[in-house]
């Protein structure tokens, strides 16, 4: 596991909290993972284990553990814990429901509404809480953030996977990154904790036991206090990445006055457009892209491309190159 | 405007592409088909890089470790011919031939068809794909989509990887990722293991 390393120096935390006075704890967003028909990963159990989670026996008389249920679990006592010491939050689905409490459709829309959960209510950072599969060997606890948020992520993951590891007692299985959709898409610092592996017989059964998933619930909020002691909120706090990462095109072409004509035309139908450049190294040729928008939610670029068709001006939902430029839209006199 | 880039065309492609599942030999246990030209696909919709086309002997494929903690390569010959990416893709679904890499794909899945466009390979798949994802877990995630866009991005200009079963948007309950945009390395940060 990398070191924490505390990039705020004492003396700023110190000042931050004396200048605030009585710092207001901030809002955490507790969202367990899966829910409803989605029952995440599983495991079994030897026959009749008492678990405090709804009963799971599948047809060949099994029993069984689902990590919604273990999630959830783990979230309201999480979400108890908090409370207790003086933390508002929120939680993205409080009964065996997709996120918001309604019936799971698809992963797409169940993602959605916990992140706009999340972003609507003003958290000020985001705990998911999960439980992980791959083989009845895989062991151990870890701790995602996504790499390209802010420093707090990370620090947030540091603090509370070192808690969980020493609830849990499993093997290290460290923090890192990824790109998952809640950790890209919330606005928040956010991780994803991934406590056991209930593929591991051994795992699953420790999970089994309320004790346990109390003080994991425990852990977590330990973590989150030390987070907010540490003075991380009052600094990174509303400012995880809000990047876009989507771009409405309005065509695309390979010759600048072809996208000029398109950029007027965009233009005189009420959109807004810009146009960009794309250098392609491999055919050594230019592609120019008359933009109409950019956007961090795909759903929000759908809109404007729905709309710019519907003026019959051709559009499509791209991602934002990563090395364009921006072109003058008129022509040099 | 006559030279203008057809990006509708594309979606025509795609459409190809879904169309062709039908005749990828899935149930003869082929790992590849090619997908079919379409007359109504220019080579300027496509736009391949010269370098994701037959230009080197070898290809690499990414499989997890057995704890799903890193990616682990192994160089695959190329057949003569064959475009690179297809042809990693292909290795992938063939599955490991190293002891301790796991399989990648769920078992069944073809690659229906792919297509580069500039920076981004469209990979699509077969629903075996879908129906034996992994239901939860970051592990078992990783083990399976990792090692797809690494091995897709070990193709020289290729980016990133928009991935579709039967040509339209898979949606895996239980996943934790975007389906609906390209993936890249760095969804899977650090995955491949320090020589």
């Amino acid at each position: 596991m990398s070191r924490l390393r505390l990039t705020v120096p004492a003396a700023l935390v110190a000042l931050i909290v004396s200048a605030a006075g009585a710092v207001a704890a901030p809002l955490v967003a507790i969202d367990p993972g899966h829910g409803g028909a989605d029952s995440g990963a599983t495991g079994t159990l030897p026959p009749g284990t008492p678990t405090g989670l709804p009963a799971r026996i599948d047809p060949d008389g099994q029993t069984r553990i689902y990590e919604k249920d273990v999630t959830l679990d783990i979230a309201q006592r999480l979400n108890a814990y908090l409370r207790g010491q003086g933390f508002p939050t929120v939680m993205t689905r409080t009964t065996d429901l997709a996120g918001g409490d309604v019936p799971f459709t698809t992963t797409g829309a169940d993602l959605r509404a916990r992140v706009d959960i999340a972003n609507n209510a003003g958290a000020r950072l985001f705990v998911s809480i999960h439980e992980n599969a791959l083989s009845a060997t895989a062991a151990g606890t870890e701790t995602y953030h996504f790499y390209y948020a802010s420093p707090a992520a990370r620090a947030l993951a540091v603090l509370v996977h070192r808690q969980v590891l020493a609830a849990l007692g499993l093997p290290d299985r460290g923090v890192k990154a990824a790109g998952f959709y809640v950790l890209k898409n919330t606005r928040m610092p956010a991780i994803l904790v991934e406590g056991a592996f209930l593929t591991n017989p051994d795992e699953a059964l420790l999970l089994a036991d309320p004790a346990v998933r109390q003080r994991v619930a425990q852990a977590i909020g330990t973590g989150v206090g030390q987070y907010v002691a540490a003075g991380y909120d009052a600094l990174y706090g509303q400012q995880q990445n809000l990047k876009p990462r989507y771009q409405v095109n309005a065509g695309a072409f390979r010759r600048l006055a072809d996208a000029r004509a398109r950029y007027r035309l965009v233009r005189r139908r009420g959109f807004e457009a810009t146009i960009r450049s794309e250098y392609n190294k491999a055919n050594r040729k230019y592609l120019f892209y008359v933009v109409s928008g950019k956007f961090v939610y795909v759903e929000n670029a759908r809109e404007l491309r729905d709309r710019l068709r519907r003026k019959r001006i051709k559009a499509n939902v791209g991602a934002i190159p990563t090395r364009s430029r921006p072109v003058p839209a008129a022509a040099p006199r | 405007m006559s030279r203008r880039l057809p990006i509708v065309l594309v979606v025509a492609i795609l459409a190809a592409l879904a169309g062709c599942g039908g005749s990828d030999g899935a149930g003869s246990g082929s790992a590849t088909t090619t997908p079919p030209p379409t007359a109504s696909a220019p080579a300027t919709t496509t736009a391949p890089t010269a370098t994701a086309t037959a230009a080197a002997a070898t290809v690499t494929v990414y499989f997890a470790d057995p704890d799903a903690m890193k990616l682990l390569p192994e160089k695959r010959s190329l057949p003569a011919g064959a475009s690179r990416l297809r042809a990693a893709l292909v290795e992938l679904a063939k599955g490991p031939s190293e002891a301790g890499h796991q399989n990648a794909l769920p078992a069944g899945t073809t690659i229906v068809g792919t297509l580069v466009h500039g920076h981004e390979a469209l990979v699509n798949l077969s629903s075996e794909f879908t129906s034996g994802y992994p239901p939860g877990g970051a592990a078992a995630e990783f083990a399976v989509l990792a090692p797809l866009v690494y091995t897709a991005t070990a193709v020289p200009g290729i980016e990133r990887v928009r991935i579709t079963v039967d040509g339209q948007t898979p949606a895996p309950a239980g996943s934790q990722y975007d389906w609906g945009g390209a993936f890249s390395r760095a969804d899977f940060p650090g995955a491949v293991a320090s020589p």
